[in-house]
């Protein structure tokens, strides 16, 4: 379960990618977005943005497995973090697992696309479609790559905002989405093998991050 | 108990003044026909003055004075008395599924165009209204977009009310019936100078309803209503005549009447939910009709506008758990301008030429509130949901159409064709307000237009073998735009997808109409195929119902429409339809094959009608009837999974008339026949098991009378 979660993590910031070359997204072409996007795998290539109510996000004891967050880092740990540190860290943390699994996406056509990804050493290629609207991709999770990542999670298509600036792509999870991911929590934790107890704790950190969640933009930044 | 008192009170009365025709009334088992089709009628459908034999086309006529068996009808009063006719009897008057020769919707624009006094109405919540002082309801059966476009795809519903008399008149009605039902009309014709003439209308309506809401104690489908008519017309000469009106409709409604099948089935017209249901609607229509009469030719002129205002509560859930309730306002102008040119004594041709176009503006904004138990219907922990939908719709249309005259003797060959352009613009945004959450989130954003364009062609060939019988081929596409859907259900993305496509369909019918010489028999007979492409169809979501364009299918049947008068004033009349429709591809792959929803296997209407001449002071005619509706297997799920048997209902009606005063008894579903009128699956039926079929019981037996004085 955690592997699929990081994983699909992985997917959900870099999944996409796209187009036009100016902020009028409007007028971006599909020219602009077939190729291949790359992933440098460094931590300045993460985009997040955050705003929170209060000075720290507090863990429920056990939610969060020990060595998920690097030994070192001052104010965090499985207990919290510290809002200030999440600006700072978590754009290191991202990167520390997407360098691991993500390499970039190829956008084959106007409809097609191939995320490239690297599973127990070896590159595979997961292939989808994918269509826009405004600013936002949606990539649909129903090719037979993607269901078997997802297995029974219920998400039929992950939305990534979008822009392309100076040849750069940036794709990113918006607050609303997040919001709402987070809101089915609950839903996908019902078809999870965790125990009841497991489940509330984590549906009331859920609702908690939520309500308090006042700004977060997560992707990366690819390159051609 | 006071409706049946009046009812006997009445019938007494009225027993003894007329004893002696009562009792041959009761002796001969007689009846009269409620849809008599004359062979004089005029029908205008064809937007020309025409008689039923020289139409190339099933159609029914149904005399204003016919429409008595019930105190206040409406057109689903119309349902299986029309071969081929269904509209849901129940639910509000927001949306009633209407069907033709199988094709129809449960939801979204309706299939059948819907014209009075040649104003168009567009949307389904505008097609449930009192029909009173009616002077005839003519419907066309088989697309008819060549003239009339938008909504026509299977039919056309032309109803002419009576115009301004040129006298003075009063006329008032009173009528009750079961259910604390009552239904009052006031009527004055009021000429200026031989000039002007106007007349001025007022209907009010009220029922306590027969479903009562366990959870609240009481009624759950209250309704009453009211309507203000005013219409005029003005004299200047011969060649010019010019007729404008203005009406306003208010209604409320309690609702809906849906609970668990299973439940209904024991207690019929018992349910359970625990938040507020109803539906307001006011509507406004005014129009100005110009016709202007050259020598040989004829203008029209005819442009209208109407705003509707709705807004409609409900508990979502349609049941006593605390799932979610919606509450969804609505406004809606509407402007339409049609013009046509045609010929009006042409011996060997008629023609016809005529553009038409008109503008809508339609704001839904809609809140989803969800209670404690939502879990049992969402996925995501939401307090509420607030959606805003602006749909404007333009369109502009050109047609034509020739019939030239016995090109062989008896012959007359029809072909009309029609260009259609449609422009609908969507601004669509909606917002969630999460669990305990202080402010909505923004979700969807989106704004886009669209257009559908569509030839819609006919050709038709008419045989006049002598002045009884002639026969018809006739093959015409129907058509029907696409559009918007109200609100986005899919919440797991930004992406907002609200559009469903155009639909469209041929109808290929080979009809017949016969009448004896001695007018005692007539028969109108037709057979039809039908090839329905890109259906639009309504499914229940979980927010909501969507339409989608689903699949194809087909729909083979006949129609036949007999009345006889068997024995002198004695009239046996039978009207009925077969309609065999299922899909041939679904988007479903295993739903191929599957009935339309909603879609009677047949209609059937049959019966005795007597009508005789008294010699009273009082009055000068009596009639009775009694018939028998009745209605085939009907699938309510795309899957064909809950459906209703065959059912049939009795029905009686005895009236006596004068020259002051008629009086009217009568009576529906005699016989108290159980059965459901609709069905759905419950969008909580997958955490509430009990539920997932839901439905509402059919309408029990009722009675009534009433008095008309007319002065």
């Amino acid at each position: 379960m955690k592997n699929k979660l990081i994983y699909l993590i992985s997917v959900l910031f870099v999944a996409v990618v796209c187009f036009s070359c100016s902020d009028n997204n409007d007028n971006i072409s599909d020219k602009d977005l077939i190729g291949i996007w790359n992933y440098s795998g460094k931590a300045v290539d993460i985009h997040f943005k955050f705003e929170y109510n209060g000075d720290e996000i507090s863990f429920p004891e056990g939610l969060i497995p020990s060595g998920v967050f690097p030994e070192g880092i001052p104010r965090v740990s499985e207990m919290g973090i510290n809002i200030a540190m999440i600006k700072m860290a978590l754009p290191m943390l991202a990167n520390k697992y997407m360098s691991q699994y993500f390499q970039g996406i190829k956008f084959t056509s106007d409809t097609e696309m191939e995320i490239l990804m690297t599973m127990n050493d070896q590159p595979i290629t997961l292939k989808t479609t994918y269509m826009i609207q405004k600013d936002i991709i949606k990539v649909s999770t129903q090719s037979n790559g993607f269901k078997e990542l997802l297995g029974t999670i219920p998400v039929n298509s992950i939305d990534l905002n979008y822009k392309i600036i100076n040849n750069e792509l940036t794709v990113y999870l918006n607050t609303s989405y997040v919001k709402t991911l987070l809101a089915v929590v609950p839903s996908i934790l019902k078809v999870t093998d965790l125990t009841e107890e497991q489940q509330t704790m984590i549906e009331g950190f859920v609702k908690t991050f939520s309500i308090n969640l006042k700004t977060l933009e997560f992707g990366a930044k690819l390159k051609k | 108990m006071r409706i049946i008192y009046s009812i006997l009170l009445l019938t007494f009365i009225s027993g003894h003044l007329f004893a002696q025709r009562f009792e041959t009334v009761q002796t001969n088992d007689s009846t009269f026909s409620v849809i008599k089709q004359l062979k004089e009628v005029v029908i205008t459908a064809e937007k020309r003055e025409l008689s039923i034999n020289e139409i190339p086309v099933a159609l029914s006529v149904i005399n204003g004075k016919n429409l008595l068996n019930e105190n206040n009808p409406d057109l689903r009063s119309l349902s299986g008395i029309v071969p081929n006719f269904y509209m849901q009897e129940g639910g509000l008057k927001l949306s009633t599924p209407l069907y033709v020769r199988g094709i129809g919707t449960v939801s979204g624009t309706p299939p059948v165009g819907l014209y009075v006094d040649g104003i168009p109405i567009f949307d389904k919540n505008a097609f449930i209204f009192d029909l009173y002082d009616i002077r005839q309801i003519e419907v066309l059966r088989g697309p008819q977009t060549t003239l009339y476009g938008r909504n026509s795809i299977i039919g056309l519903i032309n109803i002419r009310t009576n115009p301004p008399a040129t006298k003075f008149s009063l006329q008032a009605k009173a009528g009750v019936s079961s259910y604390n039902s009552q239904n009052y009309i006031i009527m004055a014709n009021l000429p200026i100078n031989k000039v002007l003439y106007n007349k001025l209308s007022f209907a009010y309506n009220r029922t306590d309803g027969y479903f009562k809401n366990d959870f609240t104690g009481g009624k759950s489908n209250e309704s009453d209503s009211y309507d203000i008519r005013y219409q005029g017309s003005v004299f200047t000469d011969a060649a010019w005549n010019v007729a404008f009106g203005l009406n306003y409709n208010h209604s409320f409604d309690d609702g809906y009447a849906y609970h668990a099948v299973d439940s209904l089935k024991v207690h019929r017209y018992r349910v359970n939910y625990n938040a507020d249901a109803s539906y307001k609607r006011d509507l406004l229509s005014t129009f100005v009709n110009i016709q202007k009469h050259f020598s040989q030719t004829l203008l029209n002129w005819i442009t209208s506008y109407s705003r509707i205002k709705d807004k409609q509560v409900l508990d979502a859930d349609f049941t006593y758990h605390d799932v979610f309730q919606n509450e969804k306002e609505s406004k809606q102008d509407l402007i339409t301008q049609e013009i046509n040119y045609q010929s009006s004594q042409g011996e060997k041709i008629d023609w016809t030429l005529g553009t038409f176009g008109f503008y809508k503006d339609l704001t839904n904004e809609y809140l989803a509130t969800f209670g404690m138990e939502r879990h049992l219907l969402l996925p995501l922990d939401l307090d509420q949901a607030s959606y805003y939908n602006n749909t404007s719709t333009w369109g502009i249309a050109g047609y034509g159409q020739v019939t030239v005259k016995n090109l062989l003797p008896g012959m007359f060959i029809t072909a009309g064709i029609r260009y259609d352009y449609e422009k609908a613009s969507l601004s669509y945004r909606d917002s969630l307000l999460f669990h305990d959450a202080g402010q909505f989130t923004g979700y969807h954003n989106w704004d886009e237009n669209h257009s559908y364009t569509a030839w819609l062609p006919k050709f038709s060939i008419l045989q006049k073998w002598n002045e009884q019988l002639s026969t018809y081929l006739n093959i015409s596409k129907g058509y029907k735009a696409g559009g918007y859907n109200i609100i986005s259900n899919e919440m797991t993305t930004q992406v907002v997808e609200l559009e469903y496509g155009k639909e469209s369909l041929w109808n290929y019918e080979f009809g017949a109409k016969y009448f004896s010489a001695n007018g005692r028999f007539n028969l109108n007979g037709a057979l039809f195929y039908i090839d329905w492409k890109d259906q639009q169809i309504f499914v229940m979501e979980m927010m909501g119902p969507i339409i989608k364009n689903a699949g194809d299918a087909r729909s083979i049947g006949a129609e036949i429409d007999l009345s006889w008068e068997c024995l002198p004033r004695l009239v046996y009349f039978l009207s009925s339809g077969y309609s065999n429709s299922e899909y041939y591809h679904h988007l479903t792959k295993e739903y191929k094959g599957n009935k339309i929803v909603m879609a009677p296997e047949f209609t059937m209407n049959t019966g005795m009608s007597y009508s005789k001449a008294i010699k009273r002071s009082l009055f000068k005619s009596f009639t009775a009837t009694t018939s028998v509706t009745g209605f085939g297997t009907q699938y309510f799920d795309e899957a064909n999974t809950m459906k209703q048997e065959p059912y049939f209902l009795w029905n009686m009606d005895l009236g006596i008339s004068g020259k002051h005063i008629d009086f009217h008894v009568w009576g529906k579903n005699i016989l108290d026949k159980n059965f459901f009128c609709y069905m759905f699956n419950s969008p909580v039926g997958k955490n509430l098991p009990e539920y997932m079929k839901s439905g509402q019981s059919g309408a029990p037996s009722r009675f009534g009378a009433s008095i008309t004085i007319k002065l």
